[in-house]
C-alpha cells in the first residue's frame, strides 16, 4: 500500500561547525529517516546534486541509504534544472529545510515545489500514509505542533528536529554505492548574483538591570533578611500556617483560582 | 570376573568419553578456523601446575580440595586404566588405587562440605549432585581396589553401581554438556587458548584487530567466535568469581559475567537458558533466551545493554580460575552491533561522531586542547625538535577539573628539569573509547592518524597522566605499526622521585588517604607500585581499601560505560566512595582523568578527590 509510492529523498553535505569536515545535514539526515517510515530504505531513490564525493556523502551510506545519486552539477551552477527534470512522476519529495554549510538558502524546496506544480509543506516532523493522503505533523515555534493533510504528490520540507535515531554504522558506509548521472542544464548560473559575505553568528548575552551577585538576588525574590521586598521567608508557624501563606501567595498571583 | 568386569567398563566409560568429546568439538567447529597447534597439547601440564595455579590458589581451600578431588580422580582412573584397562590385575596399584581413591573422597567431602551452604556465586542445579557422583566414583574405586584382590564377589555388585554412577558423570559430562564438561574443556583450553602470550609472562590485555577490509565485523552469531574462543566458553565451571568481581553487577546492570558465558554456551549449543542456576542479570528473568550457532545472538540470545553495561575493566578475567576472556567476547559482540547495526545506546553514537568529525570525544575544536597552559610555557613540538618526553594530555585537557592535574604535572615536570614537549593542535583523540564501544573503524583512523603524526617527530619517550590513552599507545598501537615507550606519569614521577630530582616543602598530608588503582594501568599493565612509590616519597602511608592492586574496583569510568549509560539500581562510583569510607579515608588519590571525574560526581559527604601530580606539587619546594 504505502510502499508503492515512489519517494525521492535529497541529501547534501554539510560541513561540521567546527573541524569543518563533511558530515550530513541533520534536517537532511531526518528527511532520510521520515522516508524510512514510509518506504523501506531500498525503495527511497536518494539524490543529491552538485559536484561532490563518495566521501562526502559515505555519513548517509552510514545511516542505511543504500544507493545514492549524484546528479552533477557545476559547482557554480544552479542545481535546480537537474533536480527539476529528475524528480518528475515522483509521488513524494523529502528534503530539509535548507542545506547546512552550502548556500543555505533554503529556497531549494519552495522552488522545487513551484516548478513540480505540487504543494509543499515545511518544517515537517513527521508524516503517515494513507493511499495518497499524507498525515504530517508540522513544528512550529515554542513548542506547538500543527497536523496536516496533503495529498499526493507533494514536497515535504523535514525539520532539524524531526527524530533521527539511526546511526552511522561503517559496515553499511562501506557496502553504500554512489553512481554519478550528468544532471540536466538549464536556466542561469545561480552563483553571480549571489553576494557572498561570512556568516557571524554571536549570541549577544542578556544583560542584566541591576549587576547583583546571583545569591542577592534570590535574597531580593525572598525577601532575605534585610526586609520582606518581594516576599517573606516563612520559618515559624505549624504546617498549615505554612501552606496557608503559600496558598495566599499563589491566590495573590492568581496562580491558581480556588 | 569383578575384575574383567572393571575393564569392560573402563573401556566403555573412555569409549562414551571420546563419542562425547567428538559431539562437542563438532559444535566447536562451528566458529571461525584458528590455527590448531597440537603442539601446544604438551604445554598443558606446565600451563595447569603454575599458571592455572596462580589464580586458583587465591582461594587456598578450593585450591585444596581441587587438588584432592582432581588429583585423587586423575591417579585413580590412571591406575584404573594400567591395571585394569590392560587387564594386569596388580594388586600393588590396587593399593595405588586405594590412597587414591581416598585422597579423592576427602576432596568429595570438602566439596559437600563447601555445597551445604554454598555462596551465592556458585551455581546450583546440576553443580548440587557433584558431591554425590565423585563420592560414588571414589566409594566405588576404593571398594574395588580392597576386594579385587580378595576376590570376593558380594560386594563387587555395589562397587560396580558406584562406580558406574561416578563414571557416568565424568564420562558422559562433555558430551551431556554436564558440570565434568569443565575438566576436558578446560585443559583444551589451556592448550588452545586464544592469548597464549598470557603463558609467557606477559599481560596480554590489548585487544584483536580487525580485518576491516576483509569484512571482519565482530561476532554477530555465536559462529562468528574463532573455534577456541568456543571452546573456552565451555571451560567455564560457574564459580562466580567474575560475577563477584564484576562492578556492573554490584550496581545492578543488567550484567553478569558468569551468566554472559554460559549464555554464549547456550547459544553454541543451541539451547535455552532454562537450566542456568546461578544468579541471573539483575532485572531479567531466567529462561525466555536462547540461541544457536547461526541465529544471531541480539535478541535472542542476549539483550544489547547487556553487553554495553561491561566497563571493561577486567576484573572478571583477572579473578577467572578457567582463564575466560570475558572482555573480549564483550568488545566481539559490540564491534558487530556498531559497525553493522549501528546501534550503540545513549550517548555512546554521539561520541563517536565527534570523533569521527573532529577526533575529539566531546566536540570541540582541537586548537583549545592546551588552553589550560597558554600561561605556562610549555612548548610544542614541531617537526625538526626534539625532546625527552612528549606529554600527551589526552580527553582530560577538555576537562577542567582535570585541567587542574595537568598544570600541577607540568609544573612536577618543570621542577625536575624534565625535557618535555606537548603536541598541541597536532593531538588527537588516542581512539580508546572508540575501540571500546566496538567502534573498530573509528579506532584504526585515528590510531593511524597518531602514528603517521608521530612517526614525523623526535621523542624518546611518551608520558601520559591518562592510562587509556597508555594502554592504547603501548600495547594496541604496535599491532598498527606504532611502537613507542609509553610510561604514565606515576612512573615517570616515582623515577624523578628515585634519581633524587624532586625537593620537597612542608609537612606530609596528614589526613588518611587511600589511592584508587585505575583498572587501565592496575590490572591492564601491572603498574600497581609507582603510584604508591610516590604517595611514599610524600611521606603518605596509603590505607589500602579492601579491593585494591590487581583486584581493585572499577570507577565505572571505562569501556564508554559513561556514555552508555545503562541504568542500575545504583551507581558503580558510589560503590567505590563506600570502599573508601570503610576504611575512614579522607583523601582518595587518583591517577586518571576518568577516575576523577567518575569519583568527583558522587554527591554527597565524600573523601577529597585529588590526583597523584595535584599532591606532588603542593609539597613541591623552591
Amino acid at each position: 500500500m504505502t510502499t508503492t509510492l515512489r519517494i525521492a529523498v535529497l541529501v547534501s553535505t554539510a560541513r561540521h561547525p567546527v573541524s569543518g569536515q563533511p558530515v550530513r545535514s541533520s534536517s537532511d539526515a531526518a528527511a532520510f529517516e521520515l522516508g524510512c517510515g514510509l518506504a523501506p530504505a531500498g525503495r527511497l531513490t536518494v539524490l543529491s546534486a552538485g559536484m561532490t564525493g563518495k566521501e562526502n556523502l559515505e555519513e548517509y551510506l552510514g545511516l542505511g541509504v543504500e544507493a545514492i545519486e549524484v546528479l552533477t552539477v557545476a559547482a557554480t551552477a544552479d542545481v535546480l534544472p537537474a533536480l527539476l527534470a529528475r524528480l518528475k512522476g515522483f509521488d513524494l519529495v523529502l528534503c530539509g529545510m535548507r542545506s547546512d554549510g552550502q548556500s543555505a538558502s533554503g529556497m531549494l524546496p519552495y522552488l522545487l515545489a513551484e516548478g513540480l506544480g505540487v504543494p509543499l509543506v515545511g518544517d515537517v516532523l513527521e508524516a503517515k500514509a494513507d493511499h495518497r493522503t499524507l498525515t504530517v505533523r508540522q513544528f512550529l515555534p515554542k513548542g506547538m505542533r500543527r497536523r496536516l493533510e496533503v495529498s499526493l504528490p507533494a514536497v515535504l520540507a523535514v525539520h532539524p528536529r524531526a527524530p533521527q535515531t539511526r546511526q552511522y554504522a561503517y559496515a553499511r558506509a562501506r557496502a553504500g554505492r554512489v553512481t554519478y548521472v550528468a544532471g540536466a542544464i538549464g536556466g542561469g548560473p545561480a552563483a553571480p548574483a549571489w553576494q557572498f559575505e561570512l556568516a557571524t553568528r554571536r549570541p549577544r548575552p542578556l544583560k542584566a538591570k541591576v549587576v547583583q551577585s546571583g545569591h542577592s538576588r534570590m535574597m531580593g525574590a525572598i525577601g532575605g533578611d534585610a526586609g520582606a521586598r518581594g516576599g517573606q521567608v516563612v520559618k515559624q508557624g505549624s504546617a498549615e500556617q505554612k501552606a496557608q501563606v503559600l496558598l495566599d501567595y499563589l491566590r495573590e498571583h492568581r496562580l491558581i483560582d480556588f | 570376573m569383578f575384575a574383567n568386569i572393571l575393564t569392560i567398563s573402563f573401556w566403555a566409560s573412555m569409549a562414551l568419553m571420546l563419542l562425547g568429546l567428538a559431539q562437542r568439538a563438532r559444535l566447536w567447529s562451528n566458529g571461525r578456523a584458528q590455527p590448531v597447534a597440537l603442539a601446544k597439547l604438551f604445554a598443558i601440564p606446565k600451563r595447569y601446575f603454575v599458571d592455572l595455579h596462580h589464580v586458583v590458589a587465591r582461594e587456598p581451600f578450593i585450591a585444596r580440595t581441587h587438588v584432592a578431588v582432581a588429583g585423587g580422580a586423575i591417579l585413580a582412573m590412571l591406575v584404573i586404566g594400567i591395571n585394569y584397562g590392560l587387564a594386569l590385575y596388580s594388586p600393588v596399584l590396587d593399593r595405588v588405587l586405594l590412597g587414591a581413591s581416598c585422597l579423592m573422597l576427602a576432596g568429595a567431602a570438602m566439596v559437600a562440605w563447601r555445597r551445604l551452604a554454598p555462596p551465592a556465586r556458585l551455581s546450583r542445579g546440576p553443580w548440587m549432585r557433584l558431591p554425590f557422583t565423585l563420592a560414588a566414583f571414589a566409594l566405588g574405586a576404593a571398594l574395588a581396589a580392597w576386594y579385587a584382590p580378595q576376590g570376593a564377589q558380594a560386594p563387587a555388585l555395589l562397587a560396580i553401581v558406584l562406580l558406574a554412577l561416578g563414571a557416568a558423570e565424568l564420562a558422559l559430562g562433555i558430551g551431556m554438556g554436564g558440570p565434568m564438561k569443565h575438566a576436558v574443556a578446560g585443559l583444551l583450553n589451556l592448550a588452545f587458548h586464544p592469548r597464549q602470550q598470557r603463558f609467557e609472562g606477559k599481560r596480554s590485555t590489548d585487544l584483536r584487530p580487525l580485518n576491516l577490509e576483509g569484512g571482519d565485523f565482530g561476532v554477530a552469531k555465536p559462529a562468528d567466535f574463532a573455534w577456541n574462543r568456543l571452546l573456552q566458553f565451555d571451560a567455564c565451571v560457574q564459580c562466580g568469581k567474575c560475577e563477584a568481581a564484576c562492578p556492573a553487577l554490584a550496581a545492578g546492570q543488567p550484567l553478569n559475567p558468569k551468566k554472559l558465558i554460559q549464555d554464549m554456551v547456550v547459544g553454541l549449543s543451541g539451547k535455552t537458558d532454562a537450566g542456568y542456576a546461578g544468579t541471573p542479570y539483575p532485572g531479567k528473568p531466567v529462561g525466555k533466551h536462547g540461541g544457536a550457532p547461526q541465529q544471531p545472538i541480539f535478541p535472542g540470545l542476549l539483550d544489547a545493554d547487556t553487553v554495553w553495561s561491561c566497563t571493561t575493566c577486567r576484573a572478571c578475567v583477572q579473578e577467572c580460575p578457567m582463564l575466560i576472556e570475558h572482555v573480549d567476547a564483550v568488545v566481539d559482540m559490540r564491534r558487530s552491533l556498531t559497525l553493522v547495526d549501528g546501534a550503540v545506546p545513549g550517548k555512546g553514537a554521539q561520541a563517536l561522531d565527534n570523533l569521527r568529525h573532529t577526533q575529539t570525544v566531546g566536540g570541540f575544536p582541537r586548537a583549545v586542547r592546551y588552553h589550560w597552559a597558554v600561561d605556562l610555557d610549555v612548548p610544542v613540538l614541531g617537526p625538526g625538535d626534539r625532546t625527552d618526553y612528549l606529554l600527551i594530555a589526552g580527553e582530560g585537557a577538555f576537562d577542567m577539573r582535570y585541567q587542574r592535574a595537568l598544570r600541577a604535572l607540568v609544573k612536577v615536570l618543570k621542577h625536575a628539569k624534565v625535557d618535555f614537549a606537548v603536541l598541541g593542535e597536532a593531538e588527537i583523540d588516542s581512539g580508546d573509547l572508540a575501540r571500546r564501544l566496538g567502534d573498530e573503524a573509528g579506532f584504526q583512523q585515528l590510531a593511524r592518524a597518531n602514528i603517521a603524526t608521530l612517526g614525523k617527530l623526535h621523542f624518546k619517550h611518551i608520558v601520559t597522566p591518562d592510562p587509556h590513552v597508555f594502554h592504547c599507545m603501548k600495547n594496541e598501537y604496535p599491532a598498527l605499526g606504532g611502537r613507542y615507550d609509553v610510561v604514565h606519569h606515576s612512573g615517570l614521577i616515582a623515577k624523578l622521585f628515585r634519581e633524587g630530582r624532586m625537593r620537597l616543602k612542608g609537612e606530609a598530608l596528614e589526613a588518611p588517604l587511600t589511592y584508587h588503582d585505575p583498572c587501565y594501568l592496575g590490572r591492564y599493565n601491572g603498574e600497581l607500585d609507582a603510584p604508591r612509590d610516590v604517595l611514599a616519597a610524600l611521606g603518605i602511608a596509603v590505607r589500602e581499601m579492601e579491593r585494591s592492586r590487581e583486584r581493585g574496583r572499577c570507577c565505572g569510568g571505562g569501556g564508554g560505560a559513561p556514555f552508555t549509560d545503562i541504568p542500575g539500581t545504583t551507581r558503580i562510583p558510589d560503590i567505590r566512595i563506600v570502599d573508601a569510607r570503610t576504611i575512614g579515608a579522607e583523601v582518595v588519590a587518583v591517577a586518571c582523568p576518568n577516575c576523577t571525574a567518575m569519583l568527583e560526581g558522587v554527591v554527597g559527604p565524600r573523601p577529597e578527590v585529588m590526583e597523584l601530580a595535584e599532591l606532588v606539587a603542593q609539597r613541591l619546594g623552591d
